[in-house]
């Protein structure tokens, strides 16, 4: 078996001060995947006073292993280039929230106020909402209390937990057929269920599941509830076509069937597409002044890390900018 | 470290399988107190405070 | 063979320095050692050797049965950090990956003799009258 190296992450043991509640700040930085490290390092070199306030750092890059598209290198290792990120914020001193998620964002005359789940709040001249986005649910009777007992929806953090198990994936994408593969690898027997007619994953991905006949794939079929009571012992999928109901026996199930943007707290704040993705033009303004969005949870056409990066850092410097603009810096 | 009662095992849960039956683990991290409570998920400190106390009848 | 990265190594010197007081890091293995023991007792060794203020001790787990029995440890490879007496901390299996960061930590807390919780915290584990014995299940990620 593949033994995970032996690294240190300094995030998670160098405590960096913390954000003041007393100070405003010329800039918060909401999130902390690839769009908010960039975008802290560029207001940092503008000298802007700021503070990042995030759950924790790397986002959605943690959950893959090795990227292929990132200038540079032909294939780097997710953590390495995560970890290359956090180095280069930490090197700044910048004060972070670390732990804490953003509820509320509100804007009184010139200033943000931010309120987080700890219950302090933050205030700034200006904002970056990089919040990124999270799994979307499948929203099925059984889902929410079945979670962490069977419902998972990260391969790379819980896959090994289901060797030699029957697992189910809902899905029909990339990310689906990414987990069957992962699964795969540790003796699972899998089942696909797609909601949608067709499989959408890249046909190379496609190839390796169906090759091997472990797996069984469900098209244009419906999750209707997950079973079990301390935990998942089955899941009831229905063919879209026929509506007949079938009950699969599994220990578990991965849902991948997309992503929500994180966009609570500015939800009755700035103009949102009919995804919920922050509305953002090329500058990375958003309907409210001040109020800069970047990566994944606006409406940028491609979510990639690379462009995340670059939006992160339009963002930092159209806030220089408008911080400049207004006299406020 | 906070109290003398309390002791605290962190176990790998693919390496010792036996005990990730014994206690229903689908999802990590899963914090068992005194064999028989769980905690399933990161908690903030205080929620793994209080679920101690839970567990001992507090 | 070297187990650690040079930047991570260099790092840990660094951190290391932080270190107030000793801390004795005892691990249990076995003669004919398995995979996992081996990797763990590597790590350690060469961890401990970035700190004055850390000693490792390796003992057997079936010829020095009654010591294991002594400190509860009953499945290997077990690691036990020391500061001033026996805390309770117990790592089972190979500390890697995000373990290994939590490895580290300890070992900070310990030798600062400081668990680093909130004043609110402690108190309300100091209504703690009774053994309570923590087992945290994790995956290798």
């Amino acid at each position: 078996m593949d033994f995970p190296t032996f690294s240190l992450d300094t995030s998670l043991l160098e405590k960096a001060k913390e954000p003041e509640p007393e100070v405003t700040y010329d800039l918060l930085i909401l999130g902390g995947g690839p769009a908010a490290m960039s975008a802290a390092v560029y207001a940092t070199r503008k000298m802007m006073n700021l503070a990042i306030i995030t759950k924790d750092f790397g986002g959605q890059v943690r959950e893959t292993s090795e990227i292929e598209n990132w200038l540079g290198f032909q294939s780097i290792n997710a953590k390495d280039l995560v970890d290359s990120f956090d180095e280069h914020v930490k090197s700044f001193d910048i004060p972070v929230s670390l732990g804490t998620a953003t509820t509320q964002v509100n804007k009184e005359a010139d200033t943000f106020k931010v309120r987080t789940d700890n219950g302090k709040i933050y205030s700034s001249r200006a904002l970056i909402l990089a919040t990124g986005k999270r799994h979307r649910p499948l929203k099925v009777p059984g889902e929410k209390e079945l979670v962490g007992r069977g419902v998972a929806y990260c391969a790379t953090c819980d896959a090994p937990l289901f060797k030699d198990k029957k697992v189910v994936v809902a899905g029909g994408g990339n990310s689906a057929f990414t987990t069957a593969i992962d699964l795969l690898k540790v003796g699972a027997e899998v089942t696909l269920v797609n909601f949608s007619k067709g499989w959408r994953a890249d046909a190379a991905l496609q190839e390796r599941v169906k090759q091997t006949d472990k797996v069984r794939l469900f098209d244009y079929h419906q999750v209707v509830t997950i079973e079990g009571k301390e935990r998942v012992t089955a899941v009831v999928v229905k063919n879209r076509e026929d509506e007949k109901e079938e009950k699969l026996d599994t220990d578990g199930i991965f849902v991948e069937i997309g992503l929500s943007p994180n966009n609570e707290p500015v939800k009755n704040l700035v103009k949102l597409n009919e995804h919920g993705e922050v509305i953002v033009d090329c500058s990375c303004r958003t309907s409210v002044e001040g109020l800069f969005g970047a990566g994944d949870v606006t409406a940028v056409p491609h979510k990639q890390i690379v462009i995340a990066a670059g939006e992160g850092a339009k963002a930092a410097l159209s806030a220089y900018n408008y911080l400049i603009n207004k006299s406020l810096l | 470290m906070a109290s003398d009662y309390i002791s605290a095992d962190m176990v790998e849960g693919s390496e010792f399988p036996f005990l990730a039956v014994r206690y229903k683990v689908h999802g990590v991290p899963h914090t068992v107190i005194n064999e028989e409570h769980s905690i399933v998920g990161a908690q903030p400190e205080m929620e793994f405070a209080h679920a101690v106390l839970k567990a001992i009848g507090k | 063979m070297e187990i650690l990265k040079e930047k991570d190594r260099e790092k840990l010197i660094e951190i290391f320095k932080k270190i107030d007081k000793d801390v004795k890091i005892v691990m249990f293995t076995q003669e004919m050692e398995c995979p996992h023991c081996e990797m763990t007792r590597m790590m350690l060794e060469e961890v401990s050797g970035l700190s004055d203020k850390l000693s490792l001790e390796v003992h057997d787990f079936v010829a020095e049965a009654e010591l294991a029995k002594k400190y509860g440890v009953d499945k290997i490879p077990a690691t036990v950090l020391f500061g001033d007496r026996d805390y309770g901390i117990r790592f089972y299996g190979v500390p890697a990956g995000y373990e290994f960061n939590v490895l580290i930590q300890d070992i900070m807390d310990v030798g600062k003799r400081d668990p680093g919780l909130s004043k609110e915290v402690m108190s309300e584990l100091a209504k703690v009258d009774r053994p309570v014995h923590l087992q945290v299940l994790i995956s290798p990620t």
